[in-house]
């Protein structure tokens, strides 16, 4: 068939519109591998250049799996990895569509990509866009089916069956039991994404900086507390290895209570980060359901968090923890070995000053004094990155200001801890919520003092106060960012596109609101609340008005029947039926199985003198009866001679 | 064709809607579909993603939506009358559905006979449409096609919905003619060899005539002879013309089915030869006659016998 050929182009397109929010989570290569044999299909369609045989399209397929598994695999299976082989696979497709059976399981495959893609890149965005995926691949499937039709025909019908589909849908939506939790997991969907680490060393945290990704969205209920106070708690870490803090044992136990003067209570929207702990600003005092609060005040859930959570918290910026408990020998733990200079400086301090607050003021008076300096780019360390840092660069981010000082506070016999987590926030004016991004990532000290418990101290808010104030956006982004942007006049439109993300993102917040946290809970009070809160009379009036509406339904519908009945019916079958009955008045009856010639031949032999009449009625009758199209003028002319026609 | 509708056999419906319940079932691709839609189900579940949920219920409602459009497409197809012309022995049978007229448009329906081919049929709006579909036609005799099964997998090719009617449909099928050469006079070529033709054509008596070498001894008047007025012969009207009898007795062929081939073969050849030409088998006789229906009437005998 002639039209058949289209079908290399028609697969190409759809593997590309449904692959298409894909290609940015890809490695360059997958696309790569896809925009190849994507064109040589298209020039083998064009170009009449001959298609790949199944031996090829084999060893194809076992290199681009192969990689797959090398490169995205990781030994585990991985949902990068699923979709990495669900694109060499789209790849490969438009190679074979001889038959009916590889296209449509090509299609097939294609919903398969839709799907990933609404799991990976979960906004309003890609939900809209999948309507017009589904719309290209169900009008392909149908086209696939009716290949003489015309394209057009098939995505019109294809957009109808989608059009009726939508309202049983939003049913099945609403009322589709869901359930708690998620039953099993494929590790790594969270792979290809940078973001918290459960450790620290130096790097870790300024590798964020340029990631303009949202890390969460708070909603405060009231008032917003002030900048400075917009520390977003994290993890813990308490264990120093010379290099890397990590979160070591941790200290189980009972968990503190406390209290706090000003109390804030906020909506927390958290993205997904594939690890077992929540944000919350510092210090949080209830604990939402499902999660639990460590004696170290870090807020842990039972699974990971594979999708956006909402949760609800109240904190408090004044809080205190008391109590130091067994904590005090893990806090002042440190490495035997490595960075000399430091320890000894610390231990100076405390010979020389004794008590522990002289030290931390003292501490603090040396990071303001000694030329530190705050910057995104910091050379690199070596085998002793703390004393390197120190006494050699003396420029660095915040872990490497964080790292020291809880190092020396150690060495002084000071237990402290390092905190990393979010310091600041964008507020978005059109939701009136707050943006914490990857980039505001931050890590300070926790020290314990005799008198004052556990007290925050951030040594990068010492070297560069504008950190805290105004936020790193302002303070160290023109640093990431090209020169030219920076100068005034593209400044403006700096802030135009900030403007414009901002409006999106409030968008996108409300429909995740709506639409993404729907669950189980918002299920049960939906529909309980659809039945709870009827009242008799509104039961009434809707009993009376589905009455009403029932009743006029079926009366068209009955109308509706009986006009379809007569339109159903033939005129021309109609007027000969009458031509019929005319002979059959004069003895002439047609036979059940005389068909309209016998009938007129057997009609002519006993009306001789009727003949001509006869014949010209059943031919015509013929004629019109199996006609493709009929024309007017011939029907009303048949209509005439049976009404002249008078045997009698 | 005027010549043609005078040896069709015609067939009707009886009540098709009370047999024509429509039953549909998923093909292969449907049930992969399936399986595909639980699995995405089973995936958004267990992720709990509503995105995941809303594309799943999206093609599922769908597939639903389109089975409404499918049930719409095969819902009151129904047949007015089957045509089908006789056919040889060997050869196809074609029988010709008259479909009820349709005020909407139907797409790619199939119509098939037992387990003949599918024929694929779209409709316009409001249109009569004729449906030929091929049954191979076996043995001479009929042929009647007892079901009638209408099937359509409009519009994804996911669900096959399906109706059958019972039929009370035939088609004729004519022996295999073997090709006759030439007709041989000798053994064929009889004025009016039968005693019933003869007999029916008393009223064309002309007159009488002397004998001449030739004629058939069947018609000398022995009443004449006997009263010593010589051989005479009677004369009929219309024996002037060569008139030949395809006989049963005169075919010396054991097998009974070839013996009818030959039969079939002579009709034809007399007919392509414009002759006049009657048949003779045992128990049954036809007067010689021309023409398409004299033909037909012949090798229905020969079909019949």
């Amino acid at each position: 068939m002639k039209t058949e050929d289209h079908q290399p182009l028609l697969i190409v397109a759809v593997l590309g519109i449904a692959i298409g929010p894909l290609l940015l989570n890809l490695p360059v290569w997958v696309a790569g591998w896809c925009l190849t044999f994507w064109g040589y299909a298209l020039l083998a369609y064009k170009k009449r250049w001959p298609w790949p045989n199944r031996t090829v399209r084999l060893t194809l397929a076992c290199i681009g799996f192969m990689t797959v598994l090398i490169f995205l695999g990781r030994g585990s299976l991985g949902g990068q990895m699923f979709i990495g082989l669900l694109s060499v696979m789209a790849g490969l497709k438009p190679l074979e569509t001889k038959s009916h059976r590889d296209r449509v399981v090509t299609l097939f495959m294609t919903y398969f990509i839709i799907i990933s893609s609404l799991f990976i890149i979960e906004n309003l965005l890609i939900t809209l866009y999948m309507f017009a995926s589904v719309l290209a691949t169900t009008a392909c499937l149908i086209h696939f089916n009716y290949p003489e039709r015309h394209l057009k025909t098939n995505l019109r019908l294809a957009a109808l069956i989608m059009v009726q589909a939508i309202p049983l849908m939003i049913l099945f939506f609403i009322l589709f039991p869901r359930a708690e939790g998620t039953f099993f997991t494929l590790p790594g969907r969270y792979q290809g994404r940078t973001g918290f680490s459960e450790s620290m060393q130096p790097g870790s945290i300024s590798k964020l900086v340029r990631e303009d990704r949202t890390a969460f969205r708070v909603q405060f209920q009231g008032k917003f507390p002030d900048t400075a106070s917009l520390y977003w708690r994290g993890l813990v870490l308490w264990h120093f290895d010379g290099k890397s803090w990590t979160r070591g044992d941790v200290p189980e136990g009972y968990q503190p209570r406390v209290r706090g003067q000003k109390v804030f209570q906020y909506d927390m929207i958290l993205e997904p980060h594939g690890k077992k702990y929540l944000f919350t600003l510092d210090l949080p005092l209830t604990t939402p359901p499902l999660t639990r609060l460590t004696e170290d005040f870090t807020l842990m859930t039972r699974w990971p968090l594979r999708k956006t959570h909402r949760y609800q918290v109240q904190s408090s910026p004044d809080a205190r923890i008391h109590i130091l408990g067994r904590q005090g020998q893990i806090a002042r733990q440190l490495p035997e070995n490595g960075n000399p200079k430091a320890k000894w400086l610390a231990k100076a301090w405390l010979s020389r000053l004794g008590s522990s607050e002289a030290v931390l003021d003292q501490a603090m008076a040396y990071f303001r004094q000694n030329g530190f300096s705050y910057t995104l780019s910091p050379p690199l360390l070596g085998e002793n990155p703390v004393d390197d840092f120190m006494f050699g660069s003396k420029s660095g981010y915040c872990e490497h200001f964080a790292s020291a000082f809880a190092y020396l506070m150690r060495a002084a016999g000071i237990p402290a801890r390092i905190v990393v987590g979010y310091l600041g926030g964008e507020h978005n004016s059109y939701g009136n919520y707050l943006i914490v991004k990857q980039y505001h990532a931050h890590a300070w000290v926790e020290v314990f003092m005799e008198k004052q418990g556990w007290i925050r101290v951030d040594p990068t808010a010492i070297v560069a106060p504008e950190r805290v104030s105004m936020g790193l956006a302002d303070s160290l982004l023109s640093e990431s960012l090209p020169d030219f942007l920076v100068q005034t006049g593209l400044g403006r439109m700096r802030n135009f596109f900030r403007k414009a993300d901002y409006m999106w993102d409030a968008i996108n917040l409300q429909w995740d609101t709506w639409f993404m946290e729907y669950s189980r809970l918002e299920q049960l009070h939906l529909v309980t609340g659809f039945f709870s809160k009827l009242a008799w009379r509104q039961v009434l009036w809707m009993v009376g008005l589905g009455g009403v509406l029932a009743g006029m339904a079926v009366m068209g519908w009955v109308r509706f029947k009986g006009a379809k009945k007569a339109r159903e019916k033939d005129p021309v079958k109609e007027a000969y039926d009458l031509f019929c009955a005319k002979l059959e008045g004069v003895g002439i009856g047609r036979e059940p199985s005389q068909g309209p010639v016998d009938f007129a031949r057997m009609a002519s032999l006993n009306r001789g003198d009727l003949k001509e009449a006869i014949e010209a009625i059943s031919n015509r009758y013929i004629a019109l009866r199996y006609m493709e199209h009929r024309d007017k003028a011939s029907q009303q002319s048949f209509f005439k001679k049976v009404k002249m026609f008078d045997p009698k | 064709m005027p010549s043609n509708s005078v040896v069709k056999t015609k067939s009707y419906f009886r009540s098709p809607n009370k047999n024509g319940r429509i039953r549909w079932f998923p093909t292969r691709y449907g049930w992969l579909f399936v399986l595909v839609l639980l699995s995405m189900l089973l995936g958004s579940i267990n992720y709990n993603n509503n995105l995941g949920f809303l594309f799943t219920f999206l093609l599922g409602s769908m597939l639903l939506v389109s089975l409404v459009h499918s049930y719409g497409n095969i819902r009151g197809i129904g047949v007015d009358e089957i045509d089908a012309l006789p056919v040889f022995e060997g050869q196809d049978a074609i029988f010709e559905l008259n479909l009820h007229v349709l005020p909407r448009q139907r797409m790619a329906v199939r119509f098939r006979l037992d387990n003949s081919q599918e024929t694929l049929v779209d409709t316009a709006p409001g249109s009569c449409v004729r449906v030929a579909v091929v049954l191979p036609a076996g043995k001479r005799g009929r042929i009647s096609p007892r079901e009638l099964h209408i099937t359509s997998e409009y519009p994804f090719g996911l669900f096959c919905f399906h109706a059958s009617y019972q039929l009370f449909a035939d088609c004729l099928v004519y022996p295999k003619p073997v090709p006759v050469q030439k007709l041989s006079l000798q053994d064929l070529l009889q004025a009016h060899s039968a005693d019933g033709v003869a007999q029916e054509s008393v009223e064309d008596f002309k007159g009488l005539r002397t004998f001449q070498n030739g004629d058939a001894t069947q018609h000398i008047f022995w009443k004449a002879f006997s009263k010593g007025q010589g051989l005479m012969v009677k004369e009929f009207m219309g024996s002037a013309s060569p008139c030949l009898c395809v006989s049963w007795e005169k075919i010396r062929v054991e097998n009974v089915e070839k013996k009818l081939s030959v039969l079939c073969g002579m009709v034809l050849k007399a007919n392509g030869m414009k002759l006049e030409y009657g048949i003779r088998l045992p128990g049954h006789l036809i007067a010689p006659g021309k023409g398409a229906q004299h033909k037909h009437v012949c090798l229905r005998a020969l079909a019949l016998f």
